[in-house]
């Protein structure tokens, strides 16, 4: 097994980094750390046109060139999109990019509440006079159409008496006088007491709204608050420092002693087998 | 971003595993002291905390504490209302004359430790993290089952590696040379001869930072009359004057007298006290030598490299150099640059240097 290991290593052509001496970390990790190819993104996105049309002309003879470019179009959005998520995937955040970021998140949901306890506050208030205005509206009604009412009731029942007695005399029509008084009344009044529960539901119904819109609005103040609550907390649980290692390294071609070393790393790794896995493979 | 920075992956199929190319591998040096665990990264970070851990004692003190689990200074302080463990304290991991439920209960807080100690190392949560544990070179195999175990929990991958072995292997000396690892408990010397060092190559002494401590505590008491110290405050009085050399500033310390401050020279004492180590490890050095293959026993001579945290002692490398002039002929010790992280810095390297399969068939 370590004779496989070392054949591919010394197989492998891998460049070799100028060595420096000393026990420091920045040896330790400077060395194949970082190796990043930069690829310019305008040079990307031609190649992939190029690439579509290239792809698609010589098999799609009937296709026009309107639909090819739009094929290159959608294929470099799809291809950048996907690139970006992977770069970013592959990168992770830096423990200041994502504390940065947390701030920003922070300072956006403060926001949000106060805007929030500031419409509250605002509707709160609306309500209050509308319920006031309401109440008022209502005896108001009430009162009016008592006094009206009354005086109404009292015209109405003189202009029936005046027909009546037009009429002179007859002791029956004196009781039918009543009746028809009576009659009358009572469906003014009807009348006029649905009215007024109109107006009433119509209050009503304008302050069942509101009170609809402050629960809404309660609870998106809820949700911000337990936003916040989820920051904070976040903020606690470090997204942890990035090693700066993507790979598995192993020893380097250029070592000094690589081959004592080789040695010392089969050694360490056997006493390790047999202390983990009993000694099997 | 006008630029897309994409990662070039040609180098990456030699490694052998391509799991390994999205995530990212966070190796680790770590160093499991019986007084301090030291942890070096591959992200930069580098920790170093006191070797305990405290659960507190009932549910009063957990209340009050406002946690399960307090680990380093945080628990020696607070070592009243907790149980406190020193989970690699010599022996403390094997069974021998333990019941077993302060067996459970060390490898309980040696798992936590360990837990604890990767922790500040900071390491994302979507990279393999791959571990290298230095311990103590006499550390018995039931130690070294238990360290594994703990140590399992926390990371993909772990091996574990001879300390004084990391040491040197950090500094890239790794024909004939002599480790002194000066730690609280022990002081460890190991004989490095190209291979893995072995039982024979290894040598421990109480001639460490507990002892000087010890001696210093009868020294102070001789010469500052009626002072009334802790074995703290000795400890502090070391770390703060620790010194051999012979041309040093004078060490004032004010110690209380009757609840009185007062101030006394502890310059001679202190200097007593450190150099009570360097016999015996110079001792231990000739012993190491004498059965080495002579051919090479003057180039051991020449290669000494002076670590742990106890070799701080100021002039301890010369004074050494002088006492292996004297007994031994020759000699030239090499202090190491970061004594408290000269294991952890090795065994990051050791998980650096390691081929990618061994680390895959290891997890
Ligand atoms: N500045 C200093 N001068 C002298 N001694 C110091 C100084 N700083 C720390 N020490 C001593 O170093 C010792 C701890 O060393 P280290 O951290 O290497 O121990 P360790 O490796 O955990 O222990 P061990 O090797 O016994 O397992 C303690 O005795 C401490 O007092
Ligand atoms: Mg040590």
């Amino acid at each position: 097994m370590f004779e496989s290991i070392r054949r591919k290593k010394g197989a492998a052509t891998r460049p070799a980094p100028a060595r420096s001496e000393g026990g420091g970390e920045e040896k330790l990790l400077g060395r194949r750390a970082r190796r990043l190819n930069l690829v310019n993104q305008a040079h990307l996105v031609r190649s992939i046109d190029q690439a579509v049309r290239a792809g698609l002309a010589g098999r799609l003879t009937e296709m026009d060139d309107e639909a090819i470019a739009e094929i290159a179009r959608t294929t470099q959005a799809e291809l950048l999109t996907l690139l970006k998520a992977g770069a970013q995937a592959v990168r992770g955040l830096s423990k200041e990019k994502f504390l940065e970021e947390a701030e920003r998140d922070r300072r956006r949901i403060l926001a949000e509440r106060e805007r929030a306890s500031e419409d509250l506050q605002a509707l709160l208030e609306q309500v209050d006079t509308r319920r006031r205005e309401m109440l008022q509206a209502r005896e108001e009604l009430e009162a009016e159409s008592r006094r009206s009412g009354d005086a109404q009731d009292e015209v109405l029942a003189q202009r029936i008496a005046s027909l009546f007695e037009e009429e002179d005399g007859a002791s029956d029509a004196a009781e039918l006088r009543e009746r028809v008084t009576d009659l009358l009344l009572g469906s003014v009044r009807t009348e006029r007491e649905k009215v007024v529960k109109a107006q009433i539901a119509e209050n009503r119904q304008s302050v069942e709204n509101f009170e609809r819109r402050i629960t809404k609005l309660t609870r998106s103040l809820e949700v911000t608050e337990e936003e916040l609550r989820r920051m904070a907390e976040r903020k606690e649980v470090d997204p942890g420092v990035a090693s700066v290692f993507r790979t598995v390294q192993g020893l380097n071609e250029d070592e000094d002693d690589l081959e004592a070393k080789t040695e010392m790393m089969a050694t360490i790794f056997e006493a390790n087998l047999v202390l983990q896995k009993g000694g099997g493979a | 971003m006008s630029d897309l920075e994409v990662l070039d992956n040609t180098e990456q199929g030699d490694g052998g595993t391509q799991a390994a190319v999205e995530t990212g591998v966070l190796y680790l040096g770590i160093d499991l002291g019986t007084s301090r665990t030291s942890v070096t990264a591959s992200n930069g970070e580098r920790v170093t905390l006191a070797s305990y851990v405290g659960y507190p004692k009932d549910v009063v003190s957990r209340k009050l504490l406002k946690k399960d689990v307090l680990f380093g200074d945080e628990a020696l302080q607070k070592r009243l209302s907790l149980n406190l463990f020193r989970p690699l304290a010599k022996g403390v991991l094997k069974f021998s004359e333990q019941t077993e439920e302060d067996y459970e209960g060390n490898v309980r807080a040696a798992k936590d430790l360990i837990r604890e100690a990767i922790r500040l190392a900071k390491p994302r949560a979507d990279e393999l993290v791959y571990a290298v544990i230095g311990v103590p070179a006499e550390a018995s195999i039931n130690n070294r089952e238990a360290i594994i175990e703990a140590a399992r929990e926390s990371v993909d991958s772990v091996m574990l590696c001879s300390e004084p072995f990391s040491v040197a292997y950090g500094l890239d000396m790794l024909d004939d040379v002599l480790v002194i690892d000066i730690g609280a408990g022990t002081t460890d010397l190991c004989r490095m001869h190209g291979t893995m060092p072995d039982e024979s190559d290894q040598l421990t002494l109480d001639a460490a930072g507990d002892a000087v401590d010890a001696r210093l505590e009868q020294e102070l008491a001789a010469c500052c009359p009626n002072a009334q110290f802790t074995r703290q405050m000795v400890k502090n009085i070391k770390e703060r004057f620790g010194s051999v050399s012979e041309r040093v500033d004078e060490a004032q310390v004010m110690l209380p007298v009757e609840g009185k401050p007062t101030q006394f020279d502890v310059t001679d004492a202190v200097r007593a006290a450190c150099h009570t180590i360097v016999e015996p490890i110079v001792e231990g050095l000739g012993r190491l030598i004498a059965t080495f293959d002579p051919e090479f026993q003057e180039r051991l001579k020449d290669r000494v490299l002076l670590a742990g945290g106890g070799s701080q002692i100021q002039g301890l490398d010369k004074a050494i150099e002088a006492q292996m002039q004297r007994s031994l002929g020759s000699g030239r010790v090499i202090r190491i640059e970061e004594p408290m992280y000269g294991g952890a810095n090795g065994a990051l390297k050791v998980a650096h240097d390691m081929p990618a399969a061994y680390w895959e068939s290891l997890r």
